[in-house]
């Protein structure tokens, strides 16, 4: 029965991985030809925390023969979430908020906790075993988890005002709905990551945080695969999605309402 | 940072040209701006000029303030084209993002 259950368990968190993975190597190809900061920081958030994370925090549970590897794939994939999780915190600062003070305070906040929870981690136990207890652990995983809920948040918040925008001819309905379906991308991931937590928090030991062992775990798949769906949607949009929006004017040509 | 150009303007006006106070003139501009989905700081001119001939019409008539429509058709006309999008705006930034250069 679970080997006919893995591949269900496990699709969900597998295409949310591939899908980030794929998008974000595309935006970083992009930050390459643009240069531009925003690119280059959603690009790493999307190829680290999302892509290679997963995949290495994967291949230490799964796949390591002995525990030198597995602890050398944990030591890996912690630093690919967390410096994803850092990227993600800076890319959702300097486009929804970049002259906030308490948005900058918040980012190095979450940064500090991050690479302090990563270091005492590899300088105590140097991932060969892993410690899912104690405040050194759980402000590094509230860094990861809560990168993707201010995403979330704030792109939703910048949704509804682009919704506004789009009723007066101000903003393209295709546009608008691209931030609905990146804070929906986002929630998806928030909802992987409170799934790990909560199994931490029962006791789970198992170096994904229970993400395959459980019942838990087809709701995470669940997950997994609307937050792909979503962030594929808002990046690479088909045609037959695009054209969706196609019959509704803009009011006003971008540039200029005069004449 | 400081109040964009354009709302800096509209609510000069407003307060001159209407018996609005200014904080008044300033807050009404505010609210016509937030319905429209947008803000203060960031609000460029040819967004305004939407504001002003979709929006603001509807807000002054609610404080009273008569011939609201001529005299944002008024201004629309004659607001400075004192700004342009900013290309770290979210919306250019979610634009490049899906290869929309």
């Amino acid at each position: 029965m679970k080997t006919r259950m893995d591949p269900v368990r496990t699709i969900g968190v597998l295409a949310f991985a591939v899908a980030s993975f794929l998008v974000g190597a595309r935006l970083l190809l992009l930050a390459r030809r643009t240069r531009e900061l925003p690119e280059l920081a959603v690009g790493l958030a999307l190829v680290l925390a999302g892509g290679a994370g997963y995949a290495l925090m994967f291949a230490s549970a799964r796949l390591a023969p002995e525990p030198a590897t597995a602890g050398a794939f944990a030591a890996l994939g912690a630093l690919s979430l967390n410096a994803g999780a850092v990227s993600l915190w800076f890319f959702t600062w300097r486009v929804f908020r970049p002259e906030s003070a308490w948005a900058a305070v918040l980012v190095a906040a979450a940064a500090a906790a991050a690479g302090s929870s990563y270091l005492h981690e590899l300088l105590t136990t140097g991932f060969a075993f892993r410690s899912f207890q104690g405040v050194w652990y759980w402000s590094g995983f509230a860094a990861r988890l809560l990168c993707f809920g201010w995403a979330a948040l704030e792109s939703l918040r910048y949704w509804a005002m682009m919704r506004r925008r789009a009723r007066l001819g101000l903003a393209e309905p295709l546009l608008a709905n691209r931030f609905l379906l990146w804070a929906l991308a986002a929630a998806g991931a928030v909802a992987i990551w409170a799934v790990v937590g909560w199994n931490l928090l029962q006791g789970s030991n198992q170096p994904t945080g229970g993400l395959f062992e459980n019942d838990a775990a087809l709701l995470v798949s669940g997950f997994g695969l609307a937050s792909a769906l979503a962030l594929w949607l808002a990046f690479f949009p088909p045609l037959a999605y695009r054209r969706r929006f196609d019959a509704v004017p803009l009011a006003a040509a971008r540039g200029g309402v005069r004449g | 940072m400081g109040q964009a150009r354009s709302f800096e303007w509209v609510a000069d006006a407003l307060e001159r040209e209407t018996d609005l106070a200014r904080l008044e003139a300033r807050g009404t501009v505010r609210l016509a701006l937030k319905r429209a989905g947008l803000e203060a700081r960031t609000v460029t001119s040819w967004q305004m000029q939407v504001v002003l001939r979709r929006v603001l019409p509807e807000e002054l008539r609610r404080r009273g303030v008569e011939q609201g429509n001529a005299l944002c058709e008024r201004l629309a006309a004659h607001l400075p084209d004192s700004e342009t999008s900013d290309a770290n705006a979210p919306e250019a930034v979610f634009r490049r993002l899906a290869g929309e250069l």
